[in-house]
């Protein structure tokens, strides 16, 4: 079975910078913005302050939790995703399945039991 | 006497229209010296408040002195309800301009942390001695957004994001901090918010928009964190990563 790229599946849902600064976080890690720059600098361009952006838009979204961690030269946020892969993968879907029932009730409902059928019969 | 009699009279009297005269003239001299380029900081607060007291000035006198007697109110049913709205507004728009900044810090303060690294509160007390100006709280916003802002109130405070730590290494975040003592020393704050209350109750101090006054500020502020690390790199590439930060932002959402 052709293995499914991280970077590919979500590009619809997440921007491609969004998706990669989630792979570095997986698996269950808890990282500061500049040791996740750090892991991604080499296969991409990209700036430490878009890395920060990236990071606190996915904390908007509900995504990645953050803490403040003090030290000596101040303080640090620490980033940790709060779903695993199969668990956001499960959310986007229940997302989706929810918003077309929402959107054409019945019809979707129908659709999913003739599809489930089918799945069932092979 | 007619009570129009009464409030038009009140413009015939040439010892009040000389004080109001007087009053405009002062706003005007006072608004004048804001502007003027010489002026320092806290010339400019003293004068930015005594325009706007010039200017409302001649608005309380005539509510007072415009009757028979002062709040002279008998010929009107309405006017009982226009001085006591009037008052009111004035009243609550002068409390609640001067208490505003203080609802604002203690809301802030109380939604930050206060710095507890060593190494850092060491150079602010440092450098504030060196400056002769009290050593500042600084308080950590829990806010990703790489901002930095103080105030100069009983006690300095600065305010610094989480994020600004995030982004910047412990050089530039010295530079951000130098900045800001600067804009303690010279009373930034007071002026920005004295240039609001003009703003909020002059209709004359539209025609400025003290951007010159407060790009000075900011000027000096940076040449002073220059002048201390003896180099202006930090200060540089601390202002490049945040105009990165919020330019990225601002290309995400559109």
């Amino acid at each position: 079975m052709k293995e499914i790229k991280f970077n590919t599946d979500f590009e619809s849902l997440l921007s491609p910078l969004e998706s990669a600064v989630l792979s570095v976080l997986w698996p269950d890690r808890k990282m500061k913005v500049r040791k996740i720059y750090e892991q991604l600098k080499p296969e991409m361009s990209v700036a430490l302050s878009s890395i920060a952006v990236i990071l606190d838009r996915l904390h908007q979204k509900g995504i990645v939790g953050r803490d403040i961690e003090t030290g000596r030269g101040g303080v640090r946020y620490i980033y940790f995703p709060l779903k695993d892969r199969k668990q956001f993968e499960k959310s986007i879907i229940e997302t989706t399945v929810n918003s077309l029932i929402e959107r054409f009730g019945n019809a979707a409902v129908g659709y999913f039991n003739e599809r489930f059928s089918e799945e069932r019969k092979r | 006497m007619l009570c129009n009699e009464c409030y038009a009279g009140f413009f015939m009297e040439p010892l009040k229209m000389s004080i109001i005269t007087a009053s405009l003239m002062l706003a005007i001299g006072s608004l004048l010296m804001v502007i003027r380029k010489n002026s320092s900081s806290s010339q400019r607060i003293f004068f930015t408040y005594l325009h706007v007291f010039a200017l409302v000035f001649p608005f309380a006198f005539y509510f007072l002195f415009s009757g028979c007697q002062a709040f002279y109110t008998g010929c009107s049913k309405l006017l009982p309800i226009i001085y006591l709205i009037g008052f009111t507004g004035l009243l609550s728009a002068v409390i609640g301009s001067l208490a505003a900044p203080l609802v604002f810090l203690y809301i802030k303060a109380k939604s930050s942390r206060s710095l507890k690294s060593n190494d850092l509160q060491k150079f602010i007390e440092t450098e504030s001695s060196l400056l002769g100006v009290k050593t500042p709280k600084v308080y950590i916003i829990d806010e990703a957004s790489p901002v930095a802002f103080s105030f100069s109130n009983i006690r300095p405070v600065i305010f610094m994001s989480a994020g600004l730590f995030d982004i910047l290494n412990r050089r530039e975040i010295e530079s951000v901090l130098l900045h800001e003592l600067m804009h303690i020393k010279s009373g930034t704050s007071a002026l920005k918010f004295s240039a609001f209350l003009a703003r909020l109750f002059s209709p004359l101090a539209s025609f400025t928009t003290f951007r010159h006054e407060l790009n000075a500020e900011e000027e000096r502020a940076d040449n002073f964190s220059a002048t201390r690390q003896g180099t202006t790199r930090h200060l540089k590439s601390a202002k490049e990563k945040v105009n990165s930060f919020f330019s990225f932002s601002i290309q995400l959402r559109n």
